[in-house]
């Protein structure tokens, strides 16, 4: 089912795919061990005591959720289990279904830099009340990481960080100044990594040592590569179908060009 | 029976010696030639990978033992991994997605004038596209609580002013208890203190640990640090004296000495008596001159009777 082989710079992903729902975890076998010892050690703790660890785990996760940026797994023990880090798979599930039935948010775990982190993904799709739960100064932001986004799709996933830059100037934006709307442009680039929408990659390629951008996990989780496409044709005004190659892999694997 | 690697080196004349280092020597130009012309290699046009392939082609004939076939190995990865990148290279849409078109068209589609001279930055209403782009995210709705959190820990950005006004409030807070608390502070700790006074003097004169048989008096009371405490001293000794749990007499040399009384200060003992039943009074008077006289004189630089400070300021 991994239809995301991403290249090895990425790290694995275990179920942090785009298309399929992520509520179970336990896959593969050390997950469903680590979930069957935290069984175990459920049974030690009342009802009451495992109800409440859920409840301030779903608590935990839904603030957390606030700055867009994902929650440490490390966090999670420290804050929320403490000396019951051994709970943590089946205390996630509590909460995970307290999230899920409530509303309707997936907790997504995703991989990176051999860390695990967690985010919250909405289920209910609509667009219209997307655009009005938006702050002003989030919707410029917004729309400059959407045309990011666009640029490094159109580059098939692959994009260098000073091809964006020498584009930007046409908009407006230069990296050494201070925009009106967005401040220092590179300081925002790198909230947008933080909170996983881009990825930076470090790599030797035929021009030399280049810093390339891709999609990050919460991108690919929270908006769709066909909309992206289309968004870039009616802002092209033409015919999405043009460029098949992005046509024809959207929510789909796109290979990264191993160098 | 050691020639089971393949064709070995063992029966290789030297003939053969000569070809496979001929074979090494080309594979590693080879090598290195791809790896200098590489950025020529990748332009769309350039067929230099071709030629590359058939080289290989014709060394790799030659080749019979594995370390010249890994050498081929490696010269056709990387052939491979440049193929790739020229055919990244070419374009083969109709229309190319050129950046900078698409950046002239977002501007046009965010009402800004389209730049006559490359100083002129372009006043872009950055929100409509915002409003456009917003439809296709899928975001969670963020949790803000009306008054603030009370107790969260992992805003740690916080943390640093929320410290400096922890250390300001309780100031404020503590100032409000002693109002509620001090009534029931003052009936406590009188007895408290009569019975510290009294395990003092227990302490003082124990046969085995202490250090007199009886205490005088005066460097008894007397805390050279503090006039308030010596007084309070005084007070709770008269205390124990009045409940004939000691006695306060004067010794041979005529210095006011006190002394634990095993009879409860009864001269003919009657049981079930807490009384002294032989009560004399005698009035002491102490003020701040006397107080530094006895510091003086009696060379007291500790307070026999331990005390813990509780009037925290």
């Amino acid at each position: 089912m991994s239809q995301n082989k991403r290249a090895k710079t990425n790290g694995g992903l275990d179920d942090a795919q785009p298309s399929t729902s992520s509520s179970n975890t336990s896959q593969s076998t050390p997950d469903a061990r680590a979930l069957a010892r935290s069984e175990q050690a459920k049974a030690q703790l009342s009802a009451t005591d495992v109800k409440k660890l859920e409840v301030e785990l779903a608590r935990f996760l839904l603030f957390a959720d606030k700055k867009n940026i994902p929650t440490k797994k490390q966090d999670i023990v420290k804050h929320v289990l403490k000396e019951h880090s051994r709970l943590l798979p089946s205390v996630l599930e509590g909460a995970r279904k307290y999230l899920k039935q409530t509303f309707d948010y997936s907790v997504c775990e995703v991989e990176y830099n051999k860390n695990k982190y967690y985010i919250l993904r909405n289920n209910i799709v609509l667009p219209e009340l997307q655009q009005l739960t938006r702050p002003a100064h989030a919707l410029s932001q917004l729309a400059l990481l959407t045309i990011i986004l666009s640029m490094i799709h159109m580059a098939n996933n692959a994009l260098d960080e000073a091809d964006l830059w020498e584009t930007l100037k046409i908009l407006g934006i230069d990296k050494s100044e201070t925009h009106v709307d967005f401040g220092e442009a590179d300081k925002l680039l790198n909230e947008f990594v933080k909170q996983m929408y881009i990825e930076k990659h470090k790599l030797t390629t035929s021009k030399g040592l280049v810093t390339q951008l891709r999609w990050g996990m919460r991108a690919y989780h929270e908006v769709k590569m066909s909309d992206i496409l289309l968004f870039v044709a009616s802002i092209y005004d033409v015919d999405a179908s043009v460029w098949k190659k992005q046509f024809s892999s959207h929510d789909g694997a796109m290979e990264t060009p191993s160098l | 029976m050691s020639q089971s690697n393949g064709n070995g080196a063992e029966d290789a004349s030297s003939s053969d010696q000569a070809d496979s280092t001929d074979l090494r020597f080309r594979y590693r130009k080879l090598l290195f030639q791809t790896k200098e012309k590489r950025s020529e290699l990748v332009r769309p046009e350039s067929t230099g990978l071709l030629e590359t392939l058939e080289e290989m082609n014709v060394l790799f004939s030659r080749v019979k033992n594995p370390r010249e076939a890994v050498y081929d190995s490696n010269v056709l990865k990387l052939t491979s991994e440049l193929g790739l990148e020229q055919a990244d290279n070419l374009q083969t849409n109709m229309t190319v997605f050129d950046r900078n078109i698409f950046a002239e068209k977002l501007v046009t589609f965010m009402d800004g004038r389209c730049r006559g001279s490359q100083r002129e930055k372009p006043e872009l209403d950055w929100s409509k596209l915002g409003k456009y782009a917003a439809t296709m995210f899928n975001v969670t709705a963020k949790l803000d609580l009306i008054y603030g959190p009370l107790a969260m820990e992992s805003i740690a950005k916080h943390r640093a002013a929320r410290e400096r006004n922890v250390q300001r409030k309780p100031t404020e807070a503590e100032k409000k208890k002693p109002q509620q608390l001090q009534q029931e502070e003052q009936e406590e700790s009188t007895t408290k203190e009569v019975q510290r006074v009294l395990k003092a003097i227990h302490k003082l004169t124990d046969p085995d640990q202490g250090t007199y048989k009886h205490v005088p008096f005066f460097e008894f009371i007397t805390d050279p640090t503090s006039f308030p405490t010596t007084i309070e001293n005084m007070f709770h000794l008269s205390f124990l004296v009045k409940d004939g749990k000691v006695k306060l007499y004067l010794d041979d040399d005529n210095t006011p000495v006190v002394k634990i009384d095993v009879n409860n200060g009864a001269v003919t003992s009657t049981p079930g008596s807490t009384r002294a039943v032989n009560p004399s009074q005698v009035v002491i008077s102490m003020t701040i001159q006397k107080w530094n006289d006895l510091i003086d004189e009696f060379n007291i630089t500790k307070a026999m009777i331990p005390n813990i400070k509780r009037r925290g300021k």
